[in-house]
């Protein structure tokens, strides 16, 4: 554009201005003389140019523009290109929020989409991609896709068209019915032109996220494509960057693979992992100068992040480890940056941790290096290859670095330490030792959450109570106590204080004492939480009621309402004549209902929507297999699958003697007791108990814990934990009677397949009425087994030997990890499975409960927890349920399962469908299903 | 995706703001001041990324050049690195369509600086990274929007004030 003698004098103007204020006048000064000259009918076109662009300006410089929307429609519509220039650079920069100059913008971008003149379509084109307005997408939409696919069009209108798209299908997603041009801008990765190429492939990488299965193509075009460039050096010389040929459409390309799954076609995939070797190895000799590093490197990131992603290839990922390891140590920065967190991707899908452990030292290391950036990067490495091994290092190297770290960082790192020692804390004592070193130096850092949680793992574990009370009033005593750590300790002293009355300077009166003490200085929520405890201090030691009192009775008086209310409500209670109301209002708390960790909902909120959907996320492997369970479903055809109808319809014609077969199927598994029962002909009642000791059983066989068995003498409950191939089994026996249970024994006996072995000490002897034991037991599966334990309890009551026979829920079911898989992934592998050999269990099951959306719902959670990744969308028929798991025995190997459920409400049938590697274990998940149903 | 461009010199003073979704003038400004406040502290030696806690996802990328910080900040699917490359690609774009570019070419020919970047950016993404190719979008640009009012006070003088 030519200079404009008004403009330049302007900004020249403003450049003078010594202050904030004086450029102030000036701009209000000459924002009156627009407004006048905008008045003026006769106001030149190039003039108009001149004021718009200097409110363009203006508002660059942080002033607020709200008028010239009209004058930039009306330069829009002039025939002389520069003022059409300006009025879309204008459009697109000042807020467009009138409807009227909306339209307008709308029918100029219309018109000049079909100008003969490509430069003006460009401009248009430009503008789109700028503005969002959702009629534009619903009426411009076609006539883009044209200009992207018209051979006509030259490659400059192409590149833009391309782009255009990919702005408005991400804005308006349902307006511009992508499904219907999604699979013909496939090919437009092969085009010869590498801007076109690098524009479609922008593209490509969003359309193959909603449909993957149209643009299923795109991956093996973008192979060639790679090879093209990479391995055969076929690329016009404009494009090479430094000696480094179009370094963005490689990596464009390698982000896009990553979008699917390894390809299934040997030649592709041997392609496919000879470039990535080509990449990693021509990076091996550091280019001297930085910008051709920098481009090499761009590429050769992106392609150890497409190794990892396919793994498929050990060798290649040892090598990519060995490559991070390089690079973490790197005296450039950004490469260090880049090796933290490409590393972090690694440990989010490698199998075992070990390679990355390998620099475990390196990686401490670097949350002292000098960049704050790269100090973040360690973080998230260190929170993502943290496992039961590492976690003491890596919990107490945080903790040490939290005091010196930045406040921007504390936070986030206070609650990866929380999350981190909660989820691998082996000891009991670590875990109260950790958090409430971690309290009392992130305290400030952090939210609520953490001491909220705090608690409640304490009050859901009572092994903790006795250590936690400890180190409370250690706490409480300490010459400095951090708010956050005072509110824990008060709260626990408060329920569990009793635990240590007994012990040397831990008496109620000392407890109160030290309560008393740091009281005075903390805040006001803290004083509520801490009056709270005062109160229970009542109950739970009459013997120094009148000292609570009195601390009570001074806050009667106090300012704050919440203070002074529960000082009064509590004082009051303290001081009525009654025995059971003390006791009844401060009763203990019981423990919190199991629910989704408050701190992991913090830390995954920080990550919100945005439009490329992420391929990983920082944390362990797990945290990566279910957020892929969460992502919405996509369309997928797979297999042809058989016509449900024609399924049910044959399942009508099936004996019923096929669907009691299952029922006695699911009999035969819970409890020999029962099952003998059951052929010896039962009284009605007897009926009614076998039926419920199935449902118990059955309820456990996808539930991690509940009741196994409620008899009139005791009951039965069982805890259940995996990690396959390991366990550990809770069981918890209550005495119901109302006299002492005694001569206990407990013995459990399993298939040599399944290793049990107690883990407490000895079982208890006797049991007080109402009185409770809990056992533990570790079981390892070693092999495939088919036959649940057996849990035998024999016990003396009122002089009457009782033996009970129960059959332990536990399964090979439960030896399964849930794992994901692409949707498009699910079908190929199901037909692979059933092609391979009939491992195959199938059966027709009668479900006539399953008629509403709740019972729908009940039967994902069914099939979730039973150890299955729900694969969304994977199935044509929305109804239908698939599920990916896996078994892992410790020797036998693991087996992959694959889960189909197909409901039928119209006919009340459902058919399950598994295949697994392993016949076996196909059998005993058909089975635990039947049972589930059975006795829903 | 990027979400938005910014040219900034080392007073904090904008010369380029851009940002591919329409954002309110108080919301640019302030993002300008964070950005220019994380930015102009960090050393030399330090990488030239940097999270923006502010938007959920979002990095700050940069690159120095004399008096001016050229920032992109993109979301997690662009790759660092080739940020890096085409901020590089940007500033030669503009040497050339300039012809040894100084912070007075951009303060004054606002305009044009965007229209090279559009050619480089379009939609948040990235269009064109062959320089012979901007230049030439550009130069044609240039032919089409021929000068209405040949000015007296060309810009030569302003440069000669500058260095």
């Amino acid at each position: 554009m030519a200079p404009m003698k008004g403009l330049t004098v302007f900004i020249a103007d403003l450049r003078k201005c010594r202050s904030n204020e004086e450029e102030e006048r000036r701009v209000n000064k000459e924002l009156a003389n627009i407004r006048t000259k905008f008045k003026d009918p006769n106001l030149s076109g190039y003039n108009r140019k001149k004021y718009v662009c200097k409110l363009i300006y203006m508002s660059l410089l942080g002033y607020d523009i709200n008028f010239g929307h009209r004058e930039a429609v009306e330069l829009i519509s002039s025939s002389k290109y520069s003022e059409k220039q300006i009025g879309y650079l204008a459009v697109s920069l000042l807020l467009i929020e009138n409807d009227d100059y909306a339209r307008s913008v709308l029918s100029a971008l219309r018109r000049d989409m079909h100008d003969p003149n490509e430069w003006i379509v460009c401009l248009a084109l430009n503008a789109i991609s700028n503005i969002t307005i959702q009629r534009m997408a619903e009426i411009l939409t076609e006539d883009i896709v044209v200009q992207l696919l018209s051979p006509a069009a030259s490659v400059f209108t192409k590149k833009k068209a391309a782009l255009c798209l990919l702005r408005l299908l991400r804005k308006f997603p349902d307006a511009v019915n992508a499904q219907r041009w999604a699979a013909r801008i496939v090919p437009y990765l092969g085009h010869r032109d590498i801007g076109v190429t690098l524009a479609a492939a922008s593209l490509v990488t969003a359309l193959a996220q909603q449909f993957p299965d149209d643009t299923r193509k795109a991956a093996s075009f973008a192979i060639r494509r790679l090879k093209s460039l990479v391995v055969d050096n076929e690329y016009p010389t404009d494009y090479v960057y430094y000696k480094v040929p179009a370094p963005w459409l490689q990596i464009k390309l390698l982000r896009l693979l990553q979008y699917y799954p390894a390809p299934e076609s040997p030649e592709l995939r041997s392609l496919l992992l000879s470039i990535l070797r080509h990449i990693i190895d021509i990076s091996q000799d550091v280019p001297r100068e930085l910008q051709q590093m920098d481009a090499q490197y761009s590429i050769l990131f992106e392609a150890i992040n497409l190794g990892i992603h396919l793994d498929i290839d050990q060798g290649l990922m040892r090598e990519c480890a060995l490559l991070l390891g390089r690079f973490i140590t790197s005296r450039e920065t950004n490469v260090r940056y880049l090796g933290l967190e490409t590393m972090a991707h690694l440990a989010a899908y490698i199998d075992t941790l070990e390679p990355v452990k390998a620099y475990q030292g390196v990686i401490i290391r670097s949350l002292r290096d000098r960049d704050v950036s790269v100090r973040r990067r360690a973080l998230d490495l260190l929170y993502s290859m943290c496992d039961v091994d590492n976690a003491r290092v890596i919990v107490s190297e945080l903790l040490r670095h939290m005091a010196v770290s930045d406040a921007a960082l504390r936070e986030e790192m206070a609650l990866k330490v929380a999350i981190l020692t909660e989820k691998f804390a082996t000891e009991y004592s670590w875990y109260v030792d950790v958090m409430m070193r971690l309290v009392s130096l992130a305290g400030d850092h952090m939210g609520d959450e953490v001491w909220h949680r705090i608690v409640q793992v304490i009050l859901a574990n009572e092994e903790l109570q006795l250590y936690a009370c400890k180190i409370s009033l250690q706490t409480l005593k300490a010459p400095v106590c951090h708010e956050s750590a005072f509110k824990v300790s008060a709260y626990v002293l408060g329920e569990f204080g009793h635990l240590i009355a007994n012990t040397p300077d831990c008496a109620p009166v000392d407890q109160l004492k030290a309560l008393q003490a740091k009281m005075g200085a903390t805040s006001q929520a803290a004083r509520a939480v801490a009056l709270t405890t005062v109160g229970k201090f009542i109950n739970l030691f009459p013997e120094i009621k009148t000292l609570c009192l009195r601390v009570l009775d001074r806050y009667r008086s106090a300012l704050d309402a919440e203070l002074q209310q529960r000082a009064c409500e509590y004082y009051a209670l303290g001081t009525v004549e009654s025995e059971d109301l003390l006791p009844t209002v401060f009763e203990e708390m019981p423990p919190f209902p199991e629910r989704q960790s408050a701190l992991m909902s913090r830390l995954l909120k920080r990550e919100a929507d945005t439009e490329d959907q992420r391929t990983w996320v920082f944390g362990g492997r797990e945290i990566n297999r279910e957020r892929k369970l969460q992502k919405p479903g996509n369309v997928s055809g797979g297999e042809s699958t058989e016509d449900l109808d024609d399924a049910a319809a044959r399942a009508q014609q099936l004996s019923d003697s096929d669907v009691q077969n299952s029922a006695l199927l699911a009999a035969g598994g819970s409890g020999n007791e029962q099952a003998e029962a059951e052929d010896a002909g039962l009284t009605p009642e007897e009926h009614e108990r076998v039926a419920k000791s199935k449902r118990h059983y059955a309820r456990l066989l996808w539930e991690s814990d509940g009741i196994l068995y409620d008899g009139d003498e005791i009951q039965v409950g069982i805890v259940a934990q995996y990690k396959p191939p390991a366990g550990r089994i809770g069981v918890f026996l209550g005495n119901k009677s109302t006299a002492p249970i005694c001569d206990i024994q407990v013995l459990v006996k399993s298939d040599s397949a399944l290793a049990v072995q107690q883990a407490t000490q000895d079982t208890p002897g006797s049991l007080l009425p109402l009185a409770q034991a809990r056992l533990f037991f570790d079981v390892t599966c070693t092999r495939v087994f088919t036959t649940a334990p057996t849990l035998r309890v024999s016990y003396t009551v009122a002089g009457a030997p009782t033996v009970s026979e129960l059959q332990l829920p536990v399964t090979m079911g439960h030896f399964i990890d849930p794992v994901t898989i692409p949707v498009g992934d699910f079908f190929a592998r199901w037909k692979q499975l059933g092609d391979a050999d009939i491992k195959e269990a199938q059966s027709v099951l009668r479900t006539p409960f399953l008629s509403d959306a709740a019972a729908v719902q009940w039967l994902r959670s069914v099939v979730g927890g039973m150890g299955f990744a729900l694969i969304q969308g994977a199935d044509p028929e929305p109804d239908n349920i698939v599920g990916v798991g896996i078994a892992t025995t410790e020797v036998g190997g693991r087996f992959g399962c694959l889960l189909r459920v197909e409901p039928k409400p119209a006919h009340g049938l459902t058919r399950v469908t598994i295949r697994a590697t392993s016949p076996d274990v196909a059998r005993v998940i058909a089975t635990n299903i039947s049972m589930v149903f059975e006795s829903r | 995706m990027i979400h938005a461009v910014m040219i900034i010199n080392q007073l904090g003073k904008p010369r380029l703001l851009k940002f591919y979704d329409q954002t309110d003038t108080a919301t640019q400004q302030s993002a300008l001041r964070d950005i220019y406040a994380l930015v102009s502290q960090r050393a030399d030696n330090l990488c030239r990324f940097i999270s923006y806690p502010k938007w959920a996802n979002a990095r700050i990328i940069y690159r120095r050049y004399a008096t001016l910080f050229f920032i992109f900040i993109v979301d997690h699917s662009e790759s660092e690195l080739g940020i890096i490359d085409l901020i590089q690609v940007f500033v030669e774009a503009l040497d050339r369509v300039f012809e040894n570019v100084s912070e007075l070419d951009i303060i004054f020919n606002f305009d044009e600086v965007h229209y090279v970047l559009s050619e480089i950016v379009t939609a948040g993404m990235a269009s064109e990274v062959n320089l012979t190719e901007i230049a030439r979008a550009v130069g044609d640009a240039r032919k089409l929007a021929k000068p209405i009012e040949p000015s007296r006070l060309g810009l030569a003088s302003f440069r000669r004030g500058f260095s």
